[in-house]
């Protein structure tokens, strides 16, 4: 845990959530205050106005003299007897009667609801008080202290304050909880990405129960890992292939070289001849892995454009027509409707070059060899079968027969190459590849994505070459 | 004499091409670097210039063919590359090379697509009308006849047989062949061109004397009245 907690971000946002409960609780309690001081202070107001009223009215029908008595039976009714205030003075505020002296002593020029600094028992307090001139000149004074409602504004601060400082506590305790809680979770996900930046790939983070966030993130990573895993495997597989199959030649060539020096005249022309054909077959290679890697970095995508199918079918059909005859061999074409997809027209080319090659060479092997090529479009999909009925591909070989260089018949000519890049061609048009064995003979299913239109002026013109 | 320049800074690369060329009869210039390359482009006048990728100090090939273009300068450019990717090739073409030969390449491929560049420069309104010795191919009706017979071709044996009458005399590689007649741009695995290449020629030289296509041992093919030199 670093020692800066603001850095935390959890500590951060539990911080500022406690924070805003602390300023709706001040905002709450404000208005909850203002509303209970000034209905208290209405209601003293409006009482103090009733006893002026109604000492003034006893003033007037009765005289002064039983004003002073009426203010003594009022002060010692036992009602309000610790708040309430009542004085008569003279004009120059000379004591006439009452509980309370006004402090001090001055001559009064405002009358109605005030408050006035007062005098009572040997206290000096604040009271809330209406004050009416008599006709005789001497002034009423009616109220009570303010005591009661300051203790109670008191009351009332001491408790916010202490909730305050409450929340206060419980809101920075609880974020550096959240924190520490939030910090080991993290820990254990940064100790697993530390060790696998370190090249311990194998490790993953340990998984708690339930479905929390961190526990999603962690699964995620895992996932992320196991595939990076994966694709590291794939990478270490082929760098050792590519090694076996690109140096094991390089090696002859250089054997046959050294023993070319000593060869004369014919011999030594044809041994050249045929080292020429073995490094250009090395090139070949070198040339095919690279276009895989290629397609299978997904950059030819942006050139993509609708692909007349039928067109491009013909096409292949017219190039391999004359090797299918020539091996006694028929090449057929079924195609419904005119299906058209989404796709790079050379590479869909060569894919489809590749498995008309491949069919050509395993159904020529006998005599009577047919190889049928079906095209028809369903829904979203173009569906492309190529079946030949030559002697099909051993059932426990199927699933590897698009590795690199993987061959599935060892006898053939060939690097092991062709169906790898068929695979990748066919995965960067994000279509599928199967493959069957029938009895007999062996079929290629293709799906590809269909393109939205068709749109055969997308498409060169076979004859752009003349 | 075909006046050629290589900007290519191997060393040996471009010593082993300038060797092959003289052998053709090809007055030869090397530049080793970008700066110097681009101003023996401009200052010299050329047949056609063999252009590296990739070369030191950032100046790339790439540079040069748009600083080229861009003056205005027309010399056919056939850009040599390691980079393979397809982007790459139209990236170039598009910058206004007019070939595009990806390393390794046999020298023998150079040497086709040169021609066929130098060809090109020649021969541009393509006569209606091609002869070979008494082979004659009328592009416009799509006929061909050989001493007076008419031959009987498919559409695309007469579009193979008028690309090879195009550039008569000179050896087309089985790439350049695909490239276009078939407008395709791939290696098939199996000797695919080949076989077409001999149906066209029992239509074309069966029950002549004088055979016209010739096949060049490791390279390609060659419509000519005369047997290519080995």
């Amino acid at each position: 845990m670093s020692l800066r907690p603001w850095s935390s971000m959890a500590f951060r946002l539990a911080l500022v959530y406690g924070g805003l409960l602390l300023l709706t609780m001040v905002v709450v309690l404000t208005i909850f205050y203002v509303q209970m001081v000034s209905v208290f202070s209405q209601r003293m107001d409006q009482e103090a106005k009733m006893d002026l009223q109604r000492l003034e009215q006893h003033a007037q029908e009765h005289g002064e003299q039983s004003l002073r008595q009426e203010i003594d039976r009022l002060l010692s009714d036992g009602v309000d007897s610790q708040t309430e205030i009542a004085i008569l003075t003279d004009a120059r505020n000379n004591f006439l009667a009452g509980n309370a002296r006004i402090l001090p002593r001055r001559t009064l020029s405002t009358f109605g609801m005030r408050e006035l600094r007062l005098e009572r028992q040997g206290r000096t307090m604040t009271g809330r008080v209406a004050v009416a001139q008599l006709p005789s000149g001497n002034l009423l004074i009616v109220g009570s202290d303010m005591d009661a409602l300051e203790d109670i504004e008191e009351r009332f601060m001491r408790a916010s304050l202490t909730a305050v400082v409450i929340v206060l506590v419980l809101a920075v305790s609880g974020s550096v909880a959240f924190r520490r809680l939030v910090d080991d979770r993290a820990a254990s996900i940064r100790q697993t990405m530390l060790q696998v930046a370190n090249g311990d790939l194998g490790q993953r983070i340990p998984l708690a129960g339930g479905d929390d966030e961190f526990t999603r993130l962690g699964r995620d990573i895992n996932r992320m890992l196991d595939q990076i895993e994966l694709l590291m495997d794939g990478v270490r597989h082929v760098s050792n292939t590519i090694a076996h199959n690109l140096r094991t030649p390089l090696t002859r060539v250089l054997l046959q070289l050294r023993s070319a020096r000593h060869l004369g005249g014919q011999e030594q022309q044809r041994l050249l001849e045929h080292l020429e054909q073995e490094v250009q077959g090395l090139g070949t290679v070198f040339d095919k892995l690279l276009q895989i890697a290629e397609l299978e970095s997904g950059m030819r995508r942006q050139e993509f454009c609708a692909v007349d199918i039928p067109g491009l079918l013909a096409d292949i059909a017219d190039l391999y027509a004359p090797v299918a005859e020539e091996n006694g061999c028929t090449l057929e074409l079924d195609i419904e409707g005119l299906p058209c997809a989404l796709g790079d027209g050379d590479l869909l080319a060569n894919a489809l070059a590749n498995l008309v090659e491949n069919a050509l060479k395993y159904a020529c092997s006998e005599a009577g060899g047919h190889v049928r090529i079906a095209a028809r479009q369903q829904g979203e999909v173009v569906e492309l079968r190529l079946q030949d009925n030559g002697p099909g591909v051993p059932p426990e070989r199927l699933a590897r027969i698009t590795d690199r260089f993987y061959r599935a018949h060892e006898h053939q000519p060939g690097h092991g190459l062709g169906l790898s890049s068929v695979q990748a061609i066919v995965q960067l048009h994000n279509g599928s590849l199967q493959f069957a064995n029938l009895a007999p003979g062996f079929e290629v299913q293709l799906r590809l994505p269909a393109a939205a239109q068709r749109a055969a002026a997308l498409m060169p013109p076979a004859s752009a070459g003349l | 004499m075909p006046r050629f320049l290589i900007i290519e800074d191997d060393s040996q690369n471009a010593r082993f091409l300038a060797e092959g060329m003289r052998e053709l009869q090809a007055e030869v210039c090397v530049c080793p670097d970008g700066v110097q390359g681009l101003t023996q482009a401009v200052t010299g006048h050329w047949d056609a210039i063999v252009l590296d990728r990739m070369l030191p100090d950032g100046f790339d090939g790439l540079k040069i063919l748009q600083a080229l273009r861009g003056m205005g300068n027309t010399t056919p450019v056939l850009v040599l590359s390691a980079l393979s990717a397809t982007d790459e090739r139209v990236r170039c073409l598009k910058a206004g090379c007019d070939d595009y030969l990806t390393k390794p390449f046999a020298f023998s491929e150079l040497q086709a697509r040169l021609e066929a560049l130098l060809r090109r420069v020649q021969s541009a309104a393509p006569a209606p009308v091609l002869e070979v010795g008494d082979l004659r191919l009328d592009l416009l009706s799509r006929h061909a006849e050989r001493g007076g017979r008419t031959l009987m071709l498919q559409p695309r044996e007469f579009r193979l047989l008028a690309f090879l009458a195009r550039h008569v005399d000179q050896t087309v590689t089985r790439t350049m062949l695909l490239e276009s007649v078939w407008d395709y741009r791939f290696d098939p695995q199996t000797n695919v061109i080949d076989v077409h290449i001999s149906r066209l020629r029992n239509k074309v030289d069966k029950g002549f004397e004088q055979p016209l296509i010739h096949t060049v041992r490791g390279v390609g093919y060659c419509l000519s009245t005369q047997p290519p030199a080995p």
